[in-house]
């Protein structure tokens, strides 16, 4: 794929990159806006080992950024350069869109064998999850089910639900507003 | 139940707007725009969807019970009372216990009622367990299987929730055995039959006996040999059978010791399969691939070597994560380095 080969050819280079000054500016930056990051290439590119792809490429550029005005507005550049990424490859692939519906996390990519602590943690937050669901009402519940966990579009959602898309996003809306505060409190 | 009336919210209602469009891949070139002026302007903006966007991929990491999502809980549910059961002490502070928990992986929950018997039994994934009912019949459950028994005067009735489950019925003339599942009902009066409800078939295997099949109206009965596939159109609603006559039906019924034979079945039910006993869930991370046939014998308790054969065999890349095997499709360049190192 085109995009893998600019990634190791950008890799490559980055070996001879004269690395700016904050550069540990940037990389606090790029894992402080890791989720949204891809969150934002995902919707341009509906496939998320491409997301990921895209996301390394517009950390190596980002990282190689020398351009004052880019620095200055470090986050906007951030965002920016993974939408022109983004764009570029769906130019190149002919302006079809891969449409994956299956979620796959990409930190947990990262290989390695599960510690008690890990199946604990892991535990512990399913529990959490679990119990924040189980206050949503039965509908909202629902939208989210189908939405995240079969990846169905809103149009579809509607439609399987017999609501009207507005209330797809109002339902949405809720749970995440719900969930940020269940997931996100201190226990 | 409280938590949903409290009127604070996490993030800024504009951010969440904006997050539930960029999360159905619908964001506006406008909403785009302004995500990124508020990366400048706004960063609050930036990091409520920052959290956001943790919260959704932590929701999409964890596998959940479906019935957390349809089922309104009442203090009848038998999960409400498993969980009053293992609810404080499943997940204590101590990671050694809970490591012992993990061993611990078979329930069950009777429910008594003055004259009828009722229970429910579980398992999780990885297990395999036999239950003798009260009135002598056996049942085993593969892992991921869920069964309701409601036992009275004029019949024996089982609810398969999930999975797969073998039963060796005892006769009993006045009282019927029916396992019902997804709309399928199979009835017996002394006989042996396993049943396995995936994710779009039921598929009955008669190993003794006769039984009578029955979905929308339609009643048949087959004898011991016989494999029926009941697979439901999800749009028309209508049933659509396939009927097989097995040479060696037992070899379709060896997990029950331990081992798995795949005869061409695609990659998306083998997995099904593999994942009620695998230690951690195998995933397709690519559709295209739920179409491979899969072929051969692998014990359950080395789920190891069929993601070694898996790789070996078809054009998968296998990327294994802390809680779950993701496969996805090789692509052309990977393959071409594959060709040259054998």
């Amino acid at each position: 794929m085109a995009i893998q080969h600019s990634i190791s050819l950008a890799m490559s280079k980055r070996v001879d990159v004269v690395v700016p000054p904050d550069k540990d500016m940037l990389l606090d930056l790029f894992s402080k806006y890791n989720h949204s990051l891809r969150m934002f290439i995902r919707n341009t590119v509906k496939c998320e080992q491409t997301a990921d792809e895209i996301a390394q490429e517009t950390y190596v550029r980002f990282a190689a950024a020398k351009n004052k005005e880019e620095i200055d507005f470090p986050k906007a550049y951030l965002f920016r350069t993974a939408r022109n990424i983004s764009l570029d490859f769906l130019r190149r692939k002919g302006l079809r869109v891969v449409d994956d519906n299956v979620e796959v996390d990409a930190d947990a990519v990262l290989s390695s064998a599960p510690s008690p602590e890990d199946d604990l943690i892991h535990a512990q937050a399913k529990k959490r999850l679990e119990n924040a669901l189980k206050e949503l009402p039965l509908r909202t519940r629902q939208v989210f089910y189908y939405r995240r966990y079969e990846g169905l579009t809103v149009k579809h959602v509607a439609a399987k639900m017999g609501i009207s898309e507005r209330l797809v996003y109002k339902n949405m809306e809720d749970a995440m507003q719900h969930l940020a505060i269940r997931l996100k409190e201190k226990s | 139940m409280f938590g949903w009336f409290n009127k604070k919210k996490a993030v800024d209602h504009e951010a969440a707007a904006l997050f539930v469009q960029m999360s159905s891949g619908e964001m506006s070139q406008e909403n785009s725009d302004k995500m990124l002026d508020w990366a400048e302007n706004d960063p609050s903006k930036l990091d409520d969807i920052e959290l956001l966007s943790e919260v959704w991929d932590e929701a999409g990491s964890m596998e959940l019970d479906r019935s957390i999502f349809f089922e309104e809980e009442t203090s009848k549910d038998w999960r409400t009372v498993l969980s009053s059961y293992f609810g404080d002490w499943r997940y204590p502070a101590g990671a050694i216990t809970a490591m012992a928990m993990v061993a611990f992986v078979f329930f069950a929950a009777p429910l008594q009622t003055p004259q009828d018997t009722f229970a429910s039994y579980a398992t999780v994934r990885g297990d395999l367990e036999s239950v003798t009912l009260p009135d002598g019949s056996d049942i085993q459950l593969n892992g991921m299987s869920r069964v309701e028994v409601a036992y009275s005067d004029d019949e024996r009735r089982i609810s398969m929730l999930e999975g797969e489950v073998y039963y060796q019925v005892s006769s009993d003339k006045k009282r019927p055995f029916i396992v019902e599942t997804s709309g399928v009902e199979v009835r017996a009066l002394g006989t042996a039959f396993d049943i396995e409800a995936s994710q779009d078939a039921v598929t009955v295997i008669v190993t003794e006996g006769t039984v009578s099949v029955g979905y929308g109206g339609t009643v048949e009965q087959y004898s011991a040999g016989n494999k029926i596939e009941v697979r439901r159109d999800t749009v028309g609603g209508s049933f659509k059978v396939t009927k097989l006559l097995l040479a060696d039906f037992e070899d379709a019924v060896t997990w029950r010791s331990g081992v798995i034979n795949f005869s061409g079945e695609p990659l998306s039910l083998a997995l099904e399969r593999i994942n009620r006993q695998s230690a951690k869930p195998i995933v397709l991370a690519d559709e295209e691939l739920s179409d491979l046939q899969i072929f051969g014998s692998f014990r359950q308790n080395n789920i190891t070597s069929f993601i070694n054969a898996i790789e070996t065999l078809y054009p998968v890349r296998v990327v294994e994560s802390q809680y779950r095997v993701a496969l996805y499709k090789r692509n052309k360049r990977e393959e071409r380095a594959g060709d040259s190192t054998t």
